[in-house]
């Protein structure tokens, strides 16, 4: 909020957008878990929350999404994987190295999804896998997955596989 | 009012920019620069020893309550930064204040207020006499003269020429050096090149450039930026009160 506050003194219609897209992804927060959605709708609320961590981190952070537009008829509860992606830049701690490398990929697979995220850090990352356990629970009888965390000196790796039920 | 040197330091760009802006409106601080992390800030403060910097806490590489650390009493720090729980922290490294993102303007002119009330006491405290002695060559004689006898330093380089009722003569010191020891009350800051003696000042005129020139006993004519002008037209008046 207070990167888009400090866009209206630089440019106001850039501002105005950025406002918008917190306004919907802070509707979409409030009907957390509520609701079921399809994994499409939460890659566009993704997409939206990325451009928004792109204007505070600038020439820091690069996002490379593909497929984004894939995953229309799994449904899920509603924000459940925002959150992860939230948390996966919060435990990395993306505010505090210079370079912040971010592929998001979503593919799909015999029944299902397969939603990747491929995160770079220089000059390194903050090592640990992350704990999606509370994240995830919500997705316990609405569909199958499977989670894989992969990590390296500069890398990590999170592939979680949606499959219906 | 006291003139005030600052540097900006902070990761986010925004975040700079609505400092600057903040800051805009308080005539007295001059950002004389900026840095996006805590390495860059190191070299910047070494390098133009400003009397404060606004310091962002969570930032790529060292943080800023690492930096503070490093640099000790060296500088004032007014840390600004969207956490307020490192205020214990900052404080018990002798922060001069804490504001929290997004600054409130109001917070702003205290924790400003504050550092032009530390500054004036340091000067007042720090400031050389005007009988300190002063061993200076010229040419091939050295003399030993008050500072009271220089009426202007000028920057040449590296050095700093003097000018006194003796003549011409060097100082292997940058201007910034000089005026963190002079008494703000008897030696003004005309522009980056230039500290005069305000009781040196015989007349002013109105500058081409919007400042003033200001000539000194000595006959020299000495060019007060535009800023500056500003500055010195309200020290005087204050000094008339």
């Amino acid at each position: 909020m207070n990167a888009i506050r400090y866009t209206i003194f630089e440019d106001q219609d850039k501002a105005s957008e950025l406002l918008s897209e917190l306004a919907h992804l802070l509707r979409y927060k409030l009907a957390d878990g509520k609701i079921a959605t399809s994994v499409q709708n939460e890659l566009s609320h993704i997409t939206q929350y990325l451009s928004l961590e792109q204007l505070r981190l600038e020439e820091r952070i690069t996002v490379k999404l593909d497929g984004m537009h894939l995953g229309e008829h799994l449904k899920l509860p509603c924000s459940v994987l925002l959150p992860i992606v939230e948390k996966i830049l919060h435990e990395k701690d993306a505010y505090s190295v210079f370079e912040n490398t971010l592929d998001l990929s979503c593919s799909n697979t015999d029944s299902g999804v397969l939603f990747s995220l491929y995160l770079e850090q220089a000059p390194k990352l903050k090592q640990g896998d992350i704990d999606f356990r509370n994240e995830l629970s919500s997705l316990d009888g609405s569909v199958k997955y499977t989670l894989k965390q992969k990590l390296t000196t500069n890398s990590y790796k999170m592939e979680l596989e949606l499959n219906k039920l | 009012m006291t003139s005030m040197k600052v540097i900006i330091v902070d990761d986010e760009r925004l975040a700079r920019n609505e400092l600057k802006r903040l800051l805009s409106k308080h005539s007295n601080i001059e950002i004389i620069d900026e840095a996006k992390n805590a390495d860059e800030a190191a070299i910047k403060i070494k390098e133009q020893q400003p009397d404060a910097i606004f310091l962002d806490i969570h930032m790529p590489g060292s943080t800023g309550l690492e930096l503070a650390e490093s640099l000790g009493d060296d500088v004032n720090i007014i840390f600004c930064t969207a956490y307020d729980q490192f205020a214990v922290d900052a404080f018990s490294l002798n922060a001069m204040d804490y504001l929290v993102k997004p600054v409130n303007p109001e917070r702003l002119s205290d924790a400003i207020a504050k550092l032009e009330a530390r500054l004036e006491q340091s000067n007042k405290q720090t400031g050389l006499p005007d009988d300190h002695k002063l061993m200076v060559k010229y040419g091939e004689t050295m003399r030993i003269i008050p500072l009271s006898d220089i009426i202007r330093f000028e920057s040449i380089g590296n050095h700093a020429a003097i000018y006194t009722p003796h003549g011409k003569a060097f100082l292997h010191s940058s201007l910034n050096k000089i005026e963190a020891k002079l008494d703000a009350s008897h030696y003004f800051r005309a522009s980056r090149s230039d500290i005069i003696r305000l009781d040196a000042i015989e007349s002013m005129e109105q500058a081409i450039s919007y400042g003033l020139e200001a000539k000194l006993s000595n006959g020299q004519t000495v060019e007060i930026s535009r800023r500056q002008a500003t500055k010195l037209k309200q020290l005087l008046e204050f000094t008339q009160l």
